[in-house]
């Protein structure tokens, strides 16, 4: 009798300790997810200065800068944090949306006036130490992720899940764009 | 124990000091071969700075060579008698049961304070090679400053996390200076734990080499160290009794070798990049050492680098100085040192 409550009490210790653990991994997410929202808004907050300033000599980029203005705002929208796929949603706004900036940056080099200008210099500076600390962002957050995704996929994790109120988290992956291979003729 | 190597070491070399052709002129090194790229443009500056120098060290060299001759003659013909003369005095009856400990200890003490008295000519020649001599060859590099005695300690960089306990630290060569817009600041440094056992306590070395401060170009909100990897218990207790996260990087070989510790875990993977990683393991390796450890902290980045041999020293008083092999020693060493700048493109104005 004794030792079938010894093994019952060592088994709700054991199923205690991957429970708390799931919360934690849930929370890592969470925090890794607010380091995100913590870096795409200082480059949110950088696309009206390099717009201004592109707007002003990039005549032929309208449709480009106008697509830019149209993604901050979708990912400005304020989305539910505990939805996979809200969050879904809104990592894939941010990787259009950098992709898109992205494009606005090699654009420049087409226009010489505007690459030699002081601000648009100073705004590609921080423009690559915004995409940096967003590059280590993710990381943190995949990391996160994929910590938390196994311990609840595998038994009993996908048993206490439901009572941890965690689910499976998308992963924040490059844009379909960053992907192709670049070619070099087209900046040349 | 350098203590004792050290004595050693001295009392081997006394036995070169009778060496007939010792103090006879040996020809000099015209001029500075450059074999290295590193070492490139030095042979103009060894021209202005350290050939007028050569003829005056050479005397000098002759004179502490000449100095620590004469006393190794009455210092020698003492260490070869006292074998022979301790048997026949009764030790037992001035000392007591203790007697044996108490003789070899005298006898220990007193061969090192004659080999000291041998050799000490000597060895101040050469603390003036590095006080005259290193700084003119320092001087390759701009604005560096030499000094052979230092008020660095490694206690300053207790912040970091990574000294280890220790109880005696003997420090010197302390360098100053900038290369690429990074300012560096190393000296060489030896500590020693005291460990105690049952019958008596002794001191163990727990680390031997050189600590290094560059400047970074940005400065860093949080605090990041880089340890090495200490096995599952080790690193266990390391994540429990340190007020640090846990790092855990993409690189498999990377987490092989290091452990990382940080109180923003962002920073630090904006800090360890994936090439970061690459060129920290390829400076590991440069340095043929397993275990070079780093903290980011402030604006600077602090590096431990286990090194066993003694850094930044002049070369053998038994050869004719003319500077050259000192120059391309310390040379050689220092663009060891640089090759961290370049390794880790420290002087990089952005992504590290």
């Amino acid at each position: 009798m004794e030792i079938i409550f010894g093994v019952i009490l060592l088994l709700l210790i054991l199923l205690y300790f991957l429970y708390a653990r799931i919360i934690r991994n849930k929370n890592n997410v969470f925090e890794a997810l607010a380091g995100i929202d913590v870096q795409l808004k200082n480059r949110s907050n950088l696309i009206p200065n390099v717009l201004t300033i592109a707007k002003k000599f990039m005549n032929h980029e309208k449709d480009l800068i106008e697509n830019v203005t149209k993604l901050r705002t979708k990912e400005n929208q304020s989305y539910d944090k505990t939805d996979p796929k809200s969050i879904k949603d809104h990592i894939s706004a941010a990787a259009t949306l950098g992709s898109e900036l992205g494009k606005v940056m090699i654009s420049v080099e087409a226009y010489p006036e505007l690459k030699s200008n002081e601000t648009m210099i100073q705004a590609q500076l921080t423009y690559n130490e915004v995409e940096a600390k967003i590059a280590a962002a993710r990381r943190f957050y995949n990391s996160a992720v994929s910590q938390l995704n196994n311990s609840i996929e595998i038994f009993p994790g996908t048993f206490l899940a439901k009572y941890a109120n965690a689910q499976i988290m998308p992963f924040y992956e490059a844009d379909e764009a960053s992907k192709q291979p670049i070619s070099a003729e087209k900046f040349l | 124990m350098s203590f004792f190597i050290n004595i050693i070491i001295s009392i081997f070399s006394i036995f070169r000091l009778f060496d007939p052709n010792l103090l006879k002129s040996k020809k000099l090194g015209d001029s500075f071969k450059e074999t290295e790229i590193y070492e490139k443009g030095f042979s103009k500056h060894y021209k202005k700075y350290l050939s007028e120098k050569v003829i005056k060290f050479e005397t000098e060299r002759i004179l502490a060579l000449k100095k620590a001759r004469n006393n190794a003659f009455i210092c020698v013909p003492i260490m070869v008698l006292i074998p022979f003369v301790i048997p026949y005095i009764d030790w037992y009856s001035i000392f007591g049961e203790n007697s044996f400990e108490i003789v070899f200890c005298i006898l220990f003490l007193f061969y090192g304070l004659l080999s000291y008295f041998i050799t000490n000519s000597m060895n101040l020649y050469q603390q003036t090679i590095k006080t005259e001599i290193f700084p003119n060859i320092l001087n390759f590099f701009g604005e560096f400053q030499y000094n052979h005695e230092t008020q660095k300690s490694a206690g300053s960089y207790e912040y970091s996390g990574l000294i280890p306990n220790y109880q005696r630290e003997t420090s010197e060569d302390h360098m100053y200076g900038k290369y690429k817009g990074v300012t560096i600041d190393l000296f060489e440094t030896e500590l020693e734990e005291r460990v105690r056992t049952k019958d008596r306590s002794y001191y163990k070395t727990v680390f031997k080499g050189i600590m290094i401060t560059l400047s970074m170009n940005k400065k860093f909100k949080g605090k990041t160290v880089v340890r090495k990897d200490s096995g599952v218990i080790g690193n266990w207790f390391t994540k429990k009794f340190s007020s640090l996260k846990n790092v855990k990087l993409e690189d498999p070989h990377f987490e092989k070798m290091f452990e990382v510790y940080s109180d923003d875990q962002v920073e630090a993977r904006y800090l360890l990049t994936v090439t970061f990683m690459e060129r920290l393991l390829e400076l590991t390796s440069s340095f043929g050492s397993k275990s070079i450890e780093c903290c980011f902290y402030n604006k600077e980045l602090f590096m431990m680098i286990p090194i066993k041999k003694n850094m930044f020293e002049p070369g053998s008083i038994y050869e004719p100085e003319d500077f050259i092999d000192d120059s391309k020693n310390l040379l050689k060493e220092l663009n060891l040192i640089f090759s961290i700048i370049d390794q880790l493109k420290l002087n990089m104005k952005t992504n590290l």
